[in-house]
C-alpha cells in the first residue's frame, strides 16, 4: 500500500519538484552557468518573452471568440427571425384557408340559389303545361317562369361559378371539389413558405450550434494558454500550447468554413408551383390531371431541391397518374412508376418527412415493386417501411393490411395471419376497440376491396402461393366482408346457376340459393375489373359487398348493385372484363367471368329529374334543358341523343289507366323540335311493357322521324310522376349496341 | 503527466457538452416552434372539415325546408281529395315542385352523399358521424400531434439544463486540477485535489453518456 502511494507520488509530482541528487546538482550548475554567460537573470526574461508571446495568442484567441460569439448571435436573431416567419406563415394559411372556404361558400351559395330559382323557373313552366291555355291561371303560371328565370340569370351572373366556367359543373366533373380546391391554393403557398422558412432556420441553427462549439473550442485554447504560463514544467507549458494552438487553429478553420455557408433564399415562386401541384393533385381525375399536377411539382423541386412536400406530392402524382384504377385504393401500377415513386417518397423522407404516411406510403410501393420484379430486399424494405407506419399510426387498417401481405409475399404465414387479425380489428372497430363498431359497410367494403385486390396481385406474381391467397382472402371477406371478427356460420345453402349481367350503369348476379338463410348466411360478391389489354384484376368496392339481395320473383335471388353516380366524379363502367367472386359465409361458392360490349360511355346525372344515364363520350348537353323537367345530350350534328324527362303530375292522374303510355305520346307529338324531324308511332311495333328503371306501368314505343328511329320509353314513379327516356338517331345507328346500352343504363337517381 | 490529461480531457469533454447543450437547446426551440405550427395546421384542418360540415348543414335546412313542405302539402292534398279534387291537385303540383326543390339541393352535400327527410321532420344528416368520417380520411390530421412535439421540446430542455449542469461538473474539475497543478509543493493537497478533479471528470463524463442514452 505504501509502495502504492509513493508511486503515486511520483507520477503526480514534476520532476523539477522531487529530483534526485544528481539532477538538482546538475540543473542548478546549469542554471547559473546560463545565467552568467547572459548577464544575469535569463530564465526571467525567456519567461517574459514566453508570456509577451501568450499574451498576444490569447488576444487573438479572444477576438476569434468575439467574432464567433457575434457570428452565433447573429445566427441566433436570424434563425429566430425564419421560425417566426415559419409560425407567421402557418398561422396565415390557417386563417387563408378558412377566409378561402367561406368566401367559396358565399358563391358556392349564390350558385345553389341559382340552380333553386331555376328549378322553380321550371316547376312553373310545368305547371302551365297543365293549365289551360289562355286562361289567367296560365298566364299568371308563365309569369311565374319567366320571373325565376330572370332571377337565377341574376344569382348566377352575381356568382363566379358559372355553369360553364372553369369551375361550374359542366367543365369539373368532380364539381365543386376543383372549385374549393382552388380557393385552398393560397394556403397550399403559405403552407409552402412555411416549410421553407422552418427549413432555412434549420440550417441557421446548424450555423449557430457550430459557432457556440466553436466558442467553446476557443475557451478551452485560451484556458490551456493561460494554464501554460502557470506551470513551470517545460514538457507540460509546451503539451498545453501545442494543444492550445492546435484547438485555435481549429477554431479559426472551423469558423471561417462555417461563415462562408450561405442560407437558401426563400423561394416564392417554388411555393407557388408547389400550391398550384397541390391544386392539380387535389382535382385530378385522369392521368392528365396527374401529369399537370406532375409539371408543378417538377418546377417546385427544381426551384427548391430540399422541398419534402414537393417530393411527396410529385410521389402520389406519379403512383395515381400511372393507375388506371380510378376507384377505390390504387394497388396497380407500373413498375417505373412504382420506382420514381418510390425514389420521391424517400428521398421526402430524408428531407425530414418521416411520418406514417411516408411510411405507409413506401411500405406498399417497395411491396408492389418488390413483389412484379422478384426483388426480395424490396419485400424487406417494404416490411421495415410498414412497421414503422404502424409505430406512427397503429390504428390505420390499411398499414395493417399491407403487413399481413408482407408476411405472405416472405412466406411468413403465421405472421401474415397475425397481421390480418389486427387489420380486420381495426377495420371493423374503432381504434380497435370491440365496444367501438364502426358500423361503415362502405368504407369496410372499400378496404377490403383493396386488400383482395393486393393479394390477387401477389397470387398473379407468384403463383405457388395461390392457396394461402384464397384462403386469405376467404378469411378476409368472412370477417371484414361479414361485419363481425366472429368465425362465420356453417351453412348447408348451396349457390347454383349463377348469372352475370353488367349493365352500363349497374352490375347483377342471379342465382339459385337452395338452403339460403338470410339470417344465418352471410353472401358476400365481390366485383372485379380488368381494362382491356391489362394483366391485373381491381376489386370494385363500390358495386361490391353484402348488401340489397333479394328475393327474384321468376325465383331464387338476385343482387343488383349501382355504380352510376356513387363514384366521384361520376362514372360508367368502364370498359374491359368482369370477373364475380360469390362467397357464402366466408367460402368462395362461385366464381364467373363476363365481358360486356358496349364499349366506352361517360356519365350524366340529372338529380333534379332523378335519372342519371350514360352517353358516348363526345355528346354534348343540349341547351334547352329545363331543371326539373327536361335533361339531355346530342352529338355536336344534332342527329342523335338522349333525353330525360319528368313530368309532375298531380296524384289523381295516377288513377288514368295506361298514364305513362298517354304522357309519351303526348310528350312526342308536343316536343317535336328536340329530334331532326317530326317522329311518327311506329304502330306495327306496338307498346310494350318491358323493365325501365324499376318504374310501374311501362311503355316502350318506337318512333320514325324519317332518316332515323326514337326509342322511348316510360313509366310511373312511386310518387306519380311520369319518367320518359328517349333515345334518337339513324337507322343504322340502332345496329350498334350503343343506343340499347343507353336505354339500359337509365336509373333513377335522386 | 496525469493532472495535465486530466486537465486536457476534462477541457474537450466540456466543449463537447456546451456544443451539446446549444444543439438540444436549439432543437428545444425548433420543437416549441414546430409545436405551435402544428397546432395552427390542425387547427386549418379542424375548421376546413367542420367548415364542410356548417355548409352542408346550412344546406340540410334548406332542404328541410322544402322536403317538409312538400310533405306538409302532399298531406294537405289527400286530405281536401275527397271534397275538392281541384285544390287537392293544386295542391299535389306545389307538393311536387318543393319535392323538385329539394332534390336539386342533393347534389350539393359535400360531407355526405345525399341526405333524406325522416319520419319525424329531421333531415339524416348526421353531422358528427359525417366530422368523424371526414376526420379518419385526412391521414395528415392523424399525425398532428401538437402536444406530443410540445412534449420533445420540454425534454429537450430537460436535456439542455443537464448537460448545462455536467458542463458546470467539467468546470468544477477544471478548476479543481488546476489547483492541483499550481499547489506543486503541497503534496498532500495536490493529491487531493486531483483525486477530486478526478472524480468530477469520471462523474461529468458517466452523466453525460447518461443523458446521450436518454437523448436517444
Amino acid at each position: 500500500m505504501t509502495a502504492r502511494l509513493d508511486r503515486l507520488r511520483r507520477m503526480l509530482t514534476p520532476r523539477h519538484a522531487l529530483p534526485t541528487p544528481g539532477d538538482a546538482v546538475e540543473e542548478d550548475g546549469a542554471g547559473e552557468q546560463q545565467a552568467e554567460r547572459s548577464g544575469g537573470a535569463p530564465d526571467d526574461r525567456r519567461g517574459d518573452r514566453f508570456a509577451g508571446a501568450i499574451a498576444v495568442v490569447i488576444a487573438v484567441a479572444t477576438l476569434l471568440a468575439a467574432v464567433a460569439g457575434l457570428l452565433q448571435a447573429e445566427a441566433a436573431e436570424l434563425a429566430e427571425d425564419d421560425r417566426l416567419a415559419a409560425t407567421r406563415s402557418a398561422l396565415e394559411a390557417a386563417a387563408s384557408a378558412q377566409r378561402g372556404q367561406q368566401l367559396a361558400q358565399v358563391e358556392y351559395q349564390s350558385y345553389i340559389a341559382a340552380v333553386e330559382q331555376a328549378t322553380s323557373a321550371g316547376n312553373a313552366q310545368l305547371r302551365s303545361m297543365l293549365a289551360d291555355e289562355g286562361s289567367g291561371r296560365h298566364r299568371q303560371l308563365l309569369l311565374e317562369h319567366e320571373r325565376w328565370q330572370r332571377l337565377a340569370e341574376v344569382s348566377l351572373a352575381g356568382s363566379e361559378i358559372g355553369r360553364s366556367e372553369e369551375y361550374g359543373p359542366e367543365q369539373d366533373p368532380t364539381f365543386p371539389r376543383r372549385y374549393f380546391a382552388a380557393a385552398r391554393e393560397e394556403s397550399h403557398r403559405l403552407n409552402a413558405l412555411q416549410d421553407a422558412y422552418n427549413e432555412r432556420a434549420n440550417q441557421i441553427d446548424e450555423r449557430g450550434a457550430a459557432y457556440t462549439a466553436i466558442l467553446a473550442v476557443l475557451a478551452v485554447s485560451v484556458y490551456l494558454y493561460v494554464l501554460s504560463v502557470a506551470v513551470s514544467a517545460a514538457m507540460l507549458r509546451r503539451s498545453f500550447v501545442a494543444v492550445a494552438s492546435l484547438m485555435l487553429a481549429v477554431a479559426a478553420c472551423w469558423m471561417g468554413l462555417t461563415a462562408l455557408q450561405t442560407a437558401p433564399d426563400i423561394r416564392e415562386d417554388a411555393a407557388a408551383a408547389y400550391a398550384a401541384g397541390r391544386v392539380a393533385s387535389e382535382t385530378a381525375h385522369d392521368s392528365a390531371g396527374y401529369a399537370d399536377a406532375r409539371r408543378h411539382f417538377d418546377r417546385a423541386i427544381e426551384l427548391r431541391p430540399s422541398f419534402g412536400p414537393a417530393y411527396l406530392g410529385r410521389a402520389d402524382a406519379i403512383f395515381l397518374g400511372a393507375s388506371q384504377q380510378r376507384g377505390g385504393l390504387v394497388s396497380l401500377v407500373p413498375v417505373d412508376a412504382l420506382r420514381a415513386a418510390r425514389a420521391d417518397t424517400t428521398r421526402a423522407r430524408e428531407l425530414g418527412l418521416a411520418t406514417a404516411q411516408v411510411e405507409g406510403r413506401l411500405g406498399f410501393y417497395a411491396f408492389a415493386e418488390g413483389i412484379q420484379t422478384g426483388d426480395m430486399s424490396a419485400l424487406e424494405a417494404s416490411l421495415a417501411a410498414t412497421t414503422r407506419a404502424l409505430r406512427l399510426d397503429p390504428a390505420e387498417p390499411v398499414y395493417w393490411l399491407n403487413l399481413g401481405l408482407v408476411h405472405l409475399a416472405l412466406e411468413r404465414p403465421t405472421d401474415a395471419q397475425a397481421a390480418y387479425t389486427d387489420a380486420a380489428k381495426h377495420a371493423l372497430y374503432v381504434d380497435g376497440d370491440r365496444h367501438q363498431p364502426r358500423n361503415e359497410p362502405w368504407l369496410e367494403q372499400t378496404w377490403l376491396a383493396g386488400a383482395l385486390t393486393d393479394l390477387e396481385l401477389l397470387a398473379r406474381h407468384r403463383p405457388h402461393l395461390s392457396g394461402l391467397v384464397d384462403g386469405t382472402k376467404e378469411w378476409l371477406v368472412g370477417r371484414i366482408g361479414a361485419g363481425t371478427m366472429d368465425q362465420p356460420e356453417q351453412s348447408d345453402a348451396r349457390i347454383e346457376d349463377v348469372v352475370v349481367t353488367i349493365f352500363p350503369g349497374q352490375v347483377q348476379w342471379q342465382a339459385q340459393i337452395p338452403g339460403y338463410q338470410p339470417e344465418r348466411d352471410v353472401i358476400s360478391a365481390q366485383w372485379y375489373h380488368r381494362l382491356p389489354g391489362a394483366e391485373g384484376w381491381a376489386v370494385m368496392p363500390e358495386v361490391s359487398g353484402r348488401s340489397g339481395i333479394a328475393a327474384d320473383p321468376a325465383g331464387g335471388y338476385f343482387q343488383l348493385s349501382r355504380y352510376l353516380g356513387l363514384t366521384q366524379p361520376a362514372a360508367c363502367m368502364p370498359p374491359g372484363s368482369y370477373r364475380l367472386e360469390l362467397y357464402l359465409n366466408g367460402q368462395r361458392v362461385a366464381s364467373q367471368e363476363v365481358e360486356p360490349d358496349f364499349g366506352v360511355l361517360e356519365a350524366a346525372l340529372a338529380r333534379d329529374i332523378t335519372m342519371a344515364y350514360c352517353r358516348p363520350a363526345d355528346w354534348q348537353p343540349i341547351e334547352e334543358q329545363v331543371p326539373g323537367l327536361l335533361h339531355g345530350f346530342t352529338a355536336t350534328d344534332g342527329y342523335t341523343g338522349v333525353y330525360g324527362l319528368r313530368f309532375d303530375l298531380p296524384r289523381s292522374f295516377s288513377e288514368v289507366p295506361g298514364l305513362p303510355e298517354l304522357m309519351l305520346g303526348s310528350m312526342m307529338g308536343s316536343m317535336t323540335d328536340l329530334f331532326p324531324a317530326v317522329p311518327v308511332l311506329v304502330e306495327e311495333a306496338g307498346t310494350t311493357d318491358g323493365y325501365f328503371m324499376g318504374l310501374s306501368q311501362t311503355a316502350w314505343q318506337w318512333y320514325d322521324y324519317g332518316s332515323g328511329w326514337v326509342r322511348a320509353a316510360a313509366g310511373l314513379d312511386e310518387d306519380g310522376a311520369v319518367l320518359i327516356g328517349i333515345v334518337y338517331g339513324p337507322y343504322a345507328w340502332f345496329d350498334s349496341p350503343v343506343a340499347d346500352a343507353i336505354h339500359d343504363s337509365m336509373v333513377r337517381h335522386e | 503527466m496525469v493532472i495535465a490529461v486530466l486537465i486536457g480531457l476534462s477541457s474537450v469533454l466540456s466543449a463537447v457538452v456546451a456544443w451539446r447543450a446549444s444543439l438540444s437547446a436549439i432543437e428545444a426551440g425548433r420543437y416549441e416552434s414546430l409545436a405551435v405550427q402544428q397546432q395552427a395546421r390542425r387547427a386549418q384542418l379542424e375548421r376546413e372539415l367542420e367548415g364542410i360540415v356548417a355548409q352542408d348543414l346550412r344546406l340540410a335546412t334548406a332542404y328541410r325546408e322544402h322536403a317538409a313542405a312538400a310533405r306538409e302539402l302532399q298531406q294537405q292534398a289527400h286530405d281536401v281529395r275527397a271534397d275538392d279534387p281541384e285544390l287537392a291537385d293544386e295542391l299535389d303540383m306545389e307538393a311536387a315542385g318543393r319535392r323538385s326543390q329539394a332534390r336539386s339541393l342533393q347534389p350539393f352535400f359535400v360531407g355526405q352523399l345525399g341526405v333524406a327527410l325522416r319520419d319525424d321532420g329531421t333531415v339524416d344528416y348526421d353531422a358528427d358521424r359525417v366530422l368523424r368520417w371526414l376526420r379518419e380520411g385526412e391521414l395528415e390530421l392523424r399525425e398532428l400531434r401538437p402536444d406530443d412535439t410540445l412534449e420533445l421540446a420540454n425534454v429537450a430542455d430537460r436535456r439542455t439544463l443537464g448537460l448545462i449542469g455536467v458542463a458546470a461538473i467539467f468546470v468544477g474539475a477544471l478548476l479543481v486540477l488546476t489547483l492541483a497543478q499550481v499547489v506543486e509543493r503541497r503534496l498532500g493537497l495536490r493529491l487531493a485535489f486531483t483525486l477530486l478533479g478526478g472524480v468530477l471528470v469520471g462523474v461529468g463524463a458517466v452523466t453525460f453518456m447518461a443523458l446521450g442514452v436518454l437523448a436517444g
